[in-house]
């Protein structure tokens, strides 16, 4: 029978399948692959395909372009919105990012509010050939400027982070626009996402006006910026289509559909300003920073994997912007492979505020003589929240206590203070400062603690997916081993067994050292009754034990660690042993050769 | 089709392995008797293999008919695998623990080779098991995942059958989307 098939053809995937695994990649990857074969090439064109690139809201999109879109299959339909596309009678546009499929909108000056844009004598609204919108709003002249854009999040990809973008032109003709730095900033719901400033300059003459202002007026321009927040006072750069842009901000798309507030304002200098020309605000997923420049894609699908680990992890914190923010801020935790790792991280940065602030509190003291014995208190209450911050006390079993004893501390600090009445904005800024840093470090650990906590057998576990098939088993061995109290003779163990030597990853160790652990025990059981009878003296603490080691046998098997009942297990194994040497020395029975043999039972199960 | 309540002659050499006494109704388990074109056979619960939605219409459609359900599209070795997936699933089913399920999952695809997942999803596929079909298609496309052409050729095992001229349009036809892959 078998041989009445062509076996070439028998071995071809069908092209309903090759569709079906080509829909889990993204379009450049489908793109790509119908240069594989003719098979491919009729997969990688067909609409199962390109129906799971497209948003589930295309037919949304396509209904609100102010153009009719022609288009015969949803492969040319994706194409087409890659080359964005006026919506909402041409109030906005949209487009798919080619590479990804993930959306971005520009919502058009005629889209945002801008205060005093309908009094002509301030702005203008005029039309350029280079602006892809009808119009464009000018800025004539006026000292108070405020431009504000909003979109819900359910227009976006969900878990993706976005930047938002002023699109702008300054004139040759401009003034006042940047005599002081402008405020940026971003709101998610009612949460501040990111606030930041930027001079309204061309980038070309950002440093030559730097040097001028230092050198002629240094102290006016000091005094007008000291009337906003501290910021990187950002230039807009230039962008492919000829305008300039400025980041306004960044944020997280998360699963909920929240407002998202863009804006930036100049409203505290009071001197009339000209000359800025406002194409609109675009919303794009921003390309995550990496601090190697030529990153390949590669590194970027990791990170992109690391922003969904911190932002499940974030889920649980109660603010999930300030969590998102702090948390991606640092690449290590976006290139964290788990929330092990991310949970690390986290608490590093909370030790390092704690440590920030206690200096802060102490520096506050000497400054503030009256207050010193509180203030000083504080410091030291954040000195002592150092130490709770650390992964070594979450795998000791008190987790979830030692994180919050940190917690306590920062309350105690905080009641100090007021039953002390001391009202110092900046002492309470820098609490509450503080609180962001640790809520994002006791979520993250929240999470980890299942896994972490209890016992290193677990680790091995973690290890899996990340096994090298290439290291030599002695080099898996003492991977393993690191974890275990006793480093020396757990590599011993490990590494007399040959099976352990030539184990091709941790989980294979992992095994054998628990099959190893099950044949000690078992061996120990039998010892105990051969003992038993001989002794009929210490007849029932003997026995007790042979039945503690059999009991124990069950207890290590690798089935046990992949449940979640994982560590207990291993550890139960421990408890029996630990029940045996009880019941002899209740019983008084020394017989040295049961104390040696429980001592090579846990050299065995030492790798734990 | 009248093929009747008596043996079918195609079984007759495997009878041996499973005695069937007309007294099911009374067993705990019912078996059910698989055999792969490369004449392997394959006794699996009756609940396992009411998870391939192929063999459960093929006893819908004759519930009468034989136990032993031929499937000749499938060689042993991906059908030993598919079912020791389904067999895992089925405890998931009885037991739901999401996060246990995933463990599984994960460590069951990253344990096989390219080809071991290659030559599961046609068998996944004729069977009708969505949710391992899922899974699979996944996990081969994150394994070929920003890979070169020459790549996912290799990966699947399959020969270039374009001319020249047909690659080179469709080269032109994509050309960004070549841009910027890994390395082999």
């Amino acid at each position: 029978m078998e041989g009445l098939l062509d076996h070439h053809e028998f071995d071809i995937l069908p092209e309903g399948c090759v569709s079906a695994i080509l829909s889990f990649t993204s379009p450049q990857d489908a793109c790509k692959s119908s240069l594989v074969s003719t098979i491919f090439q009729a997969a990688a064109d067909s609409d199962v395909v390109w129906e799971s690139f497209l948003p589930a809201d295309y037919q949304e999109m396509v209904s609100r372009s102010t153009v009719p879109c022609k288009f015969s299959s949803k492969k040319e339909l994706f194409l087409l919105l890659s080359n964005s596309l006026l919506i909402d009678g041409g109030r906005k546009s949209f487009k798919l990012e080619k590479s990804s499929g993930k959306k971005s909108f520009m919502l058009s000056a005629r889209d945002l509010h801008i205060t005093w844009s309908d009094e002509s004598p301030y702005w203008h609204w005029g039309s350029l050939p280079e602006s892809r919108f009808s119009e464009v709003a000018v800025l004539r002249t006026m000292s108070w400027l405020e431009i504000v854009g909003t979109i819900k999040t359910r227009m976006l990809t969900p878990y993706t982070k976005y930047g938002a973008y002023l699109v702008l032109k300054i004139t040759d003709r401009s003034y006042g626009l940047d005599l002081m730095p402008s405020e940026i900033s971003v709101e998610v719901g009612n949460n501040q996402a990111s606030r930041n400033t930027a001079y309204l300059r061309l980038p070309k003459d950002h440093a030559r006006k730097q040097q001028m202002e230092s050198l002629l007026y240094g102290n006016r321009m000091h005094m007008l910026k000291s009337r906003v927040a501290e910021g990187d006072g950002r230039v807009p750069s230039e962008r492919d289509d000829g305008w300039l842009e400025i980041e306004l901000g960044e944020f997280f798309s998360g699963g909920n559909d929240e407002e998202v507030k863009m804006s930036l304002m100049e409203v505290k200098g009071h001197h009339l300003k000209g000359g800025l020309i406002i194409e609109g605000i675009e919303v794009r997923p921003k390309k995550l920073a990496f601090p190697s420049p030529n990153y390949s894609s590669k590194k970027e699908f990791v990170l992109q994997a690391g922003v969904e680990l911190v932002s499940e992890v974030c889920k649980q914190s109660q603010d999930f912007q300030s969590c998102f923010q702090i948390l991606t801020s640092h690449p290590q935790t976006l290139s964290a492979s788990d929330k092990k790792a991310i949970a690390e991280k986290a608490l590093a940065l909370a030790r390092k505020e704690s440590v920030g602030t206690s200096g802060f509190f102490a520096g506050l003291a000497q400054r503030n003589p009256a207050s010193k014995a509180v203030l000083g208190k504080c410091a030291a209450d954040f000195k002592e929240a150092v130490q709770f911050l650390n992964l070594k006390g979450l795998q000791g079993g008190t987790a979830s206590l030692d994180v919050h004893y940190a917690l306590d501390d920062a309350e105690s600090c905080e009641s100090s203070l007021s039953s002390g009445h001391v009202h110092i904005d900046s002492a309470t800024a820098r609490i509450k400062k503080w609180k962001t840093v640790y809520e994002a470090a006791e979520a993250a650990t929240m999470d980890s603690k299942n896994r972490i906590v209890i016992f290193a057998a677990i680790v091995l576990y973690l290890f899996l997916h990340f096994a090298s098939q290439t290291e030599a088993g002695v080099e898996l061995a003492s991977k393993v081993c690191k974890n275990s109290e006793n480093y020396e003779s757990c590599v011993q163990t490990l590494t007399s067994y040959p099976q352990t030597v030539a184990a091709p990853n941790e989980k294979a160790i992992a095994e054998k050292a628990l099959e190893i652990a099950r044949k000690e025990s078992e061996d120990t059981s039998v010892f105990f009754t051969g003992l038993a009878q001989a002794n009929p003296a210490s007849k029932a603490a003997l026995e007790q034990c042979a039945a503690h080691f059999k009991e124990a046998v069950q207890f290590l098997n690798l089935k046990g660690l992949q449940g979640g009942t994982a560590s207990l297990d291993v550890h139960y194994a421990l408890d029996e042993v630990d029940q045996c040497q009880d019941a002899l020395s209740s019983g008084n029975v020394l017989i040295d050769s049961a104390t040696s043999i429980i001592q090579k039972w846990k050299t065995v199960n030492g790798f734990q | 089709m009248s093929s009747s309540t008596d043996s079918p002659t195609l079984t007759t050499e495997t009878t041996q392995l499973s005695p069937q006494p007309d007294t099911e109704t009374a067993k705990p388990t019912k078996k059910i008797t698989l055999k792969s074109s490369d004449n392997q056979i394959f006794e699996v619960e009756e609940s396992v293999a009411m998870e391939f939605a192929t063999v459960k219409s093929f006893f819908e459609d004759s519930p009468s008919s034989t136990d032993i359900v031929p499937l000749p599209n499938v060689t042993a070795k991906p059908l030993s695998q598919v079912i020791e997936f389904c067999k895992e699933q089925i405890k998931f089913k009885a037991n739901p623990d999401e996060a246990q399920k995933k463990k599984y999952n994960a460590e069951f695809l990253t344990e096989k080779s390219d080809k071991d997942l290659v030559d599961m999803i046609p068998v996944a596929n004729y069977l009708e098991i969505k949710d391992l079909l899922d899974v699979l298609n996944q996990a081969v496309a994150d394994r070929i995942e920003n890979k070169s052409v020459e790549y996912v050729r290799n990966f699947f095992g399959i020969d270039n059958d374009f001319t020249a001229e047909e690659e080179a349009a469709l080269r032109r036809e994509h050309a960004w989307a070549y841009e910027g892959v890994d390395e082999d």
